[in-house]
């Protein structure tokens, strides 16, 4: 009995559901069938204005959490979620010296909901910087910079430094001691490059100061202007994986035609196609070497992970608001800075730097390492392993030689600096010197040693470039973590349980 | 299977083998998934819209204090300019009407000299008698009058959350 | 069949698992947020101001004990700035509380 009526319910069920499917309207928005074949999943993906920038069909070997950590599409999620708790904070948020600090108290304690929007929006912030920096790790040590992707590497270049102005930028806005400090020790740093530093300060700064000219400054460049550039640039990015033919990946079978070498040479001439548009002779480059029988449809074998890893971004976000506030200090007093006054933790590296030379520290020393990241595909474009971590074992142990020699060799300039200093043993040395000799100099020209010895002894670029990106990055972390940890009040150093000030 | 190779459609082909080994079905994972996803995303959404309505509001106070009774003349209309109210003192003694129109809240204009003054609305015309009452134009329904009383320092008081009938008077 | 296509069809099975479990965490978080945001700390301190209010109202014949709600209390200093001390110190203006435990001590605001 029960059995009938439960049938005779899902028969009805099943038969509106069949009927709304069958209607004109449902049909001109959804226009593909039910994706219970290939067909109509790839024709899912294809048809589908969210799912297009994917391709109908992928490989296997992308589906692998290993070949990107995901972090890609986390970066992503994270700043989805920031537009999302942004554009929700923006309504109660007014971007004035008065009113400011006096909104946010509002938002942590009498809006519903508010505070925890709040601590969404800090947390994914310091998630995304986070994640798109180890994305390009990833992308750097599986060697997918190469060519075809050139290009996209260095539009991925221009999204980190975009990410790290766009958190700097919100940095400001709650209008606290934290904030405004952070702020004016940041934009100083905007004065140093010779010549044009001023102005530069003074048109970010809208004044001399930090203050409402500033504040505004931010807010729009924090709302507007920064999301709009980093979503365009994000879409070409995007559009270029796929028209890069997808993720880089290691080349099938031993010996196998570098993918560049299949563009237009014809030798892919069967004129067949299969599924819709997973293949289309001869427009992309790696589509030569595309072994159908390794692919699956993206739906739901891709899609399907998209949703997991977006909850579980989701999740994490939440997770984190739920056990710490976003710090809130008191409000902005212009005359009595918090001491030690500390950047956002991903510039204390930078404001480390800047301890012994500004200019080297501040400017040159970033000028180069951007400079030189985004310069890597066009040193190394040797077609050597893509899609394989770290290349090759003697890869793998360079990269953590070199980061383990970048990471020792920052405390040992420091000390060295602080035992035989110019300035401990030519007390008025003259400031071009001091540019010149101290640890940030030192350590920019320890790594192009470094790299080029490498470069000649092995004659392969790629362990060159290994050995660079790795001692930047373990010198990066440490300098970082000395910068957030050890160091107290005045910039002396402390250990970390001795730290007096809030930093975040 | 020419066209359906690597279609994942298989494992349910071969479900009827595959199904002793899964102790939980492909389908009530999907389930839970899906439902628990979803309370996730709505909920947030949901609160969100909560959080759209604001608990305190920075609007100048319902209650306030106008000038002392002495200071209208007798037989006069006041009108209020920044708390949109007139005031009337005739014989019977004070009243308080609103300047707001009652049809799309514009202010309404000044009462004229005279026994039969009317006002009119600027916005859609809208034209109003001394009792509040609707003489002609679109407004729905009478100007509202509020409850007058006297604060502690003798100045009128009057809170426009308190509604009171045209012929409820103040006396000092 | 290719072996990486099967190995990829149970790897899809391990993500079903891995939905199941990152959803249902998702929904307590949210529970959990939401409940969080709601049961604020100033309501602990309104819901004792109302019992004492309570307590003293009831031994003087009164009736009808009022039932003050729990709301936001603010006084207007400025157009931007406001003065919230009655969210948490709730009859701090009024003499009966003048010995609760609840008020003093920790009036000044
Ligand atoms: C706003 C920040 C960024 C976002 C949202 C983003 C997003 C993505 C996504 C979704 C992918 C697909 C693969 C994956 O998930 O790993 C991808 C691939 C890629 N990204 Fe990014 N990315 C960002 C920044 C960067 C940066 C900083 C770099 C490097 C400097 C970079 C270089 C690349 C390259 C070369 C690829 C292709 C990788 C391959 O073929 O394996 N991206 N990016
Ligand atoms: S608002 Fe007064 S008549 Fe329309």
């Amino acid at each position: 009995m029960d059995d009938a009526s439960g049938t005779l319910g899902k028969s009805k069920v099943s038969r509106l559901v069949n009927w709304i499917v069958s209607t004109r309207v449902w049909r001109s928005i959804i226009r593909h069938g039910n994706p219970d074949n290939d067909l109509d999943r790839m024709q899912a993906v294809f048809t589908n204005f969210f799912l297009h920038i994917m391709p109908a069909r992928v490989h296997v070997h992308t589906l692998r959490p290993t070949a990107t950590l995901g972090l890609g599409v986390i970066a992503l999620f994270l700043f989805f979620i920031l537009i999302i708790t942004g554009v929700l904070l923006m309504f109660y948020y007014v971007p004035s010296v008065d009113r400011a600090y006096n909104d946010m108290k509002d938002l942590q304690f009498v809006v519903s909901y508010g505070v925890i929007l709040r601590n969404m929006h800090r947390w994914a912030a310091h998630g995304m910087v986070a994640a798109v920096f180890i994305h390009m790790c990833r992308v750097f040590y599986t060697g997918s910079y190469k060519p075809p992707r050139e290009f996209n590497w260095v539009l991925g270049v221009v999204l980190w430094v975009l990410t790290m102005f766009l958190s700097f930028t919100g940095y400001l806005l709650p209008w606290d001691q934290l904030a405004f400090w952070a702020i004016t020790v940041g934009s100083s740093i905007a004065a140093y490059p010779p010549l044009m530093g001023d102005t530069i300060r003074f048109m970010l700064l809208g004044g001399q100061e930090v203050g409402q000219g500033a504040l505004l400054r931010f807010y729009v460049l924090h709302v507007a202007i920064l999301p709009i550039v980093i979503s365009m640039v994000l879409a070409v990015h995007l559009w270029r994986v796929r028209k890069d033919g997808g993720l880089a990946r290691p080349r099938e079978g031993a010996g196998g035609a570098h993918p560049t070498s299949a563009v237009g040479s014809g030798d892919w001439d069967t004129g067949k196609t299969y599924g819709l548009m997973a293949l289309a002779r001869g427009v992309t480059p790696v589509v030569g070497t595309q072994a159908p029988e390794e692919e699956v449809t993206a739906w739901p074998h891709l899609t399907f992970r998209l949703l997991v890893v977006f909850v579980a971004t989701l999740t994490a976000v939440t997770a984190v608001s739920l056990l710490f506030d976003a710090p809130l200090e008191e409000i902005a007093n212009p005359t009595h800075p918090p001491n030690p006054s500390k950047a956002p933790w991903y510039f204390l590296g930078l404001q480390e730097l800047v301890s012994y030379s500004a200019l080297v520290g501040g400017v040159i020393v970033p000028g180069l390492a951007v400079l030189g990241i985004m310069l890597i595909p066009y040193i190394d474009y040797s077609p050597e392993a893509e899609g394989v971590w770290f290349t090759s074992d003697r890869g793998r142990k360079l990269a953590w030689k070199s980061s383990l020699a970048g990471a020792v060799s920052v405390p040992i300039l420091i000390i060295l600096n602080a035992q035989f200093g110019l300035r401990t043993l030519w007390a008025n040395a003259p400031q071009i010197m001091v540019d010149i000799v101290n640890p940030a100099t030192a350590l920019l020209i320890g790594m192009a040693i470094f790299s080029s010895t490498v470069v000649r002894r092995t004659g392969s670029r790629r362990l060159g470039a290994i050995a660079l990106f790795s001692s930047f990055l373990g010198a990066l972390i440490v300098l970082t973590i000395i910068g957030t940890f050890f160091r107290g009040a005045n910039w002396v150093f402390v250990l970390p349980w001795e730290q007096t000030g809030a930093g975040h | 299977m020419s066209k359906d190779y690597g279609d994942y459609q298989l494992e349910e082909g071969g479900r009827g083998e595959a199904k002793e080994k899964e102790s939980v079905s492909r389908r009530s994972l999907l389930s839970i998934g899906w439902i628990a996803s979803l309370v996730s995303l709505i909920g947030p959404g949901l609160a969100n819209i909560r959080y759209l309505f604001p608990n305190v509001l920075y609007e100048t106070p319902t209650a306030f204090k106008l000038r002392k009774p002495a200071e209208y003349p007798p037989n006069s209309i006041s009108f209020e300019e920044d708390r949109r109210l007139f005031v009337f003192n005739d014989r019977h003694g004070f009243r308080a009407m609103s300047a707001v129109c009652t049809h799309l809240r514009c202010t309404v204009g000044p009462f004229g000299p005279g026994k039969g003054a009317t006002s009119r609305c600027p916005c859609h015309g809208s034209l109003f008698d001394k009792q509040g009452r609707v003489l002609s134009g679109p407004a729905p329904r009478s100007l509202d009058f509020f409850r007058l009383t006297e604060s502690p320092d003798g100045r009128l008081q009057v809170d426009t959350q308190d509604i009171v009938s045209a012929d409820m008077y103040f006396k000092v | 069949m290719n072996s990486d296509i099967q190995a990829e069809n149970h790897a899809l099975r391990k993500w079903h698992w891995a939905f199941a479990i990152v959803g249902v965490v998702a929904a307590v978080l949210f529970t959990l947020s939401y409940w969080m945001d709601y049961d604020r700390e100033w309501r602990k301190y309104q819901r004792n101001y109302a019992s004492e209010l309570r307590a003293i109202l009831s031994g003087k014949g009164v009736r009808e004990l009022p039932n003050p709600g729990i709301v936001y209390v603010q006084t207007i200093v400025s157009p931007t700035r406001v003065d919230r001390c009655q969210m948490c110190h709730r009859g701090i203006d009024d003499p009966r509380f003048a010995k609760s435990p609840h008020i003093s001590g920790k009036s000044r605001c």
